[in-house]
């Protein structure tokens, strides 16, 4: 457990938050990326599913899906208990805007989700959020990030973006929302089978460690996505002790500038992602530079 | 899963001569690398290699290659395909004991394949 732990958003997807570094921060705008068929909007459930059994308010915006089809996918997946989130108005589905009347980001949409957010605990999901932005120039990238500050006051949102077929990622419909996201998972599928059909990877988690590498998933009924390869990084990670490395190297504490010594106990708080060994040349090497 | 392929990779991650081993996959992915030394020399041939990876895969699936080899001054890049979607990758030293190194792959590519 790493020292914000609690404070952290689960996400939901089993065996994702361990690489988070336990989950998304809270009152964040985070990036779900990935083509058609990759499961984004079972990942939305997923995360709003978490919110629910933990007694927070869920809102999932669509352009494309009605509160019909919404349960037909939780009822495929085994999620039958989001019918009774839904009928209880713990789960709002706000399928009014549809994708051919929406051209850019309005305020009618940001007003429906603020208006339904409750002072804390609230999930909000926009799935997707490329109908939003497909007109999108790299002027107009203020508007996102005033929207993404809206919903950050909100709660903590979760939006998907389509990625292209051809798999062009430079449009500013998707270089503007990853680069003003929090947090930004793509999710991939080739298509070929076997064992690494389906990955996903971090590629950003803004004030917060992440996972480097492609990670494997599954999409099971019942338990929805499933991500491999935490145990893979825990074992990764070393705890080390910063006296036990300066007595290897030699030097005293007193030696040290007082603020490089804060940063090295920084960096000794929390587990670090490389082995002992490899930490111990770093602190050498800043040492003689600082 | 990435755990059991990084214990099954070991006999040749612990062999001196080789540098580097990237498993890819098909569109280019590495899904798995694991770096024997921290080593700057490998840097550039890895950045060649991410922009010749697709390339070089292609051939290997759709000409059915037994192995690719690349020759830089003083190392090797070898390619082994593993199964549709996955090839192993070693940068080794030029002095390396090819003969045992492809036993290892052969041994290596086989649990693999077991595993996925």
């Amino acid at each position: 457990m790493r020292h914000d732990d609690a404070k952290r958003v689960k996400t939901g997807i089993l065996g994702l938050d361990e690489l988070l570094d336990g989950g998304y921060r809270p009152n964040t705008v985070n990036v779900v990326l990935g083509s058609a068929g990759v499961g984004k909007t079972i990942f939305a459930l997923q995360f709003l599913l978490k919110g629910l059994e933990n007694d927070e308010k869920g809102i999932f915006v669509s352009f494309d899906m009605n509160e019909k089809s919404v349960i037909e996918l939780a009822l495929s997946m085994g999620w039958g208990e989001m019918v009774d989130y839904i009928e209880s108005g713990k789960l709002l589905i706000g399928s009014n805007f549809h994708v051919e009347d929406i051209v850019y980001l309005n305020s009618e949409l940001l007003d429906f989700i603020l208006s339904n957010a409750s002072n804390n605990g609230v999930r909000i999901v926009v799935d997707s959020f490329t109908p939003l932005i497909a007109s999108l120039s790299f002027e107009m990238r203020k508007d996102v990030n005033w929207f993404f500050s809206r919903l950050r006051e909100a709660g903590t949102s979760l939006i998907t973006l389509e990625e292209p077929l051809d798999g062009n990622l430079n449009d500013p419909s998707i270089t503007v929302p990853v680069f003003l996201g929090d947090s930004v998972i793509h999710m991939k599928n080739i298509g070929y089978g076997e064992a690494f059909n389906r990955t996903l990877r971090i590629i950003k988690h803004r004030g917060s460690w992440h996972a480097e590498g492609v990670f494997p998933y599954r999409i099971l009924r019942g338990l929805g996505i499933v991500v491999e390869g935490s145990s893979y990084v825990v074992n990764m990670r070393t705890k080390i002790e910063i006296d036990e490395i300066l007595d290897e190297l030699g030097v005293r504490r007193e030696d040290i500038p007082s603020s490089l010594l804060k940063r090295l106990e920084k960096l000794a708080e929390d587990e670090v992602p490389y082995s002992r060994e490899d930490i111990a040349k770093i602190i050498k090497r800043v040492i003689e530079c600082y | 899963m990435l755990l059991e392929m990084s214990e099954i990779l070991e006999p040749i991650t612990s062999d001196p001569s080789v540098r580097m081993i990237v498993l890819y996959r098909i569109d280019g992915t590495p899904i798995l690398a694991k770096i024997r030394k921290r080593d700057l020399t490998i840097l550039g041939i890895l950045y060649w290699l991410e922009n010749q990876i697709r390339d070089a895969l292609y051939h290997i699936f759709n000409k059915d290659l037994d192995d690719l080899s690349f020759k830089f001054r003083d190392v090797l890049v070898k390619m082994y395909p593993v199964s549709r979607t996955l090839v192993l990758t070693l940068i080794v030293d030029e002095n390396a004991s090819l003969y045992k190194l492809e036993a290892d792959v052969e041994s290596v590519c086989m649990k693999i394949r077991e595993l996925i």
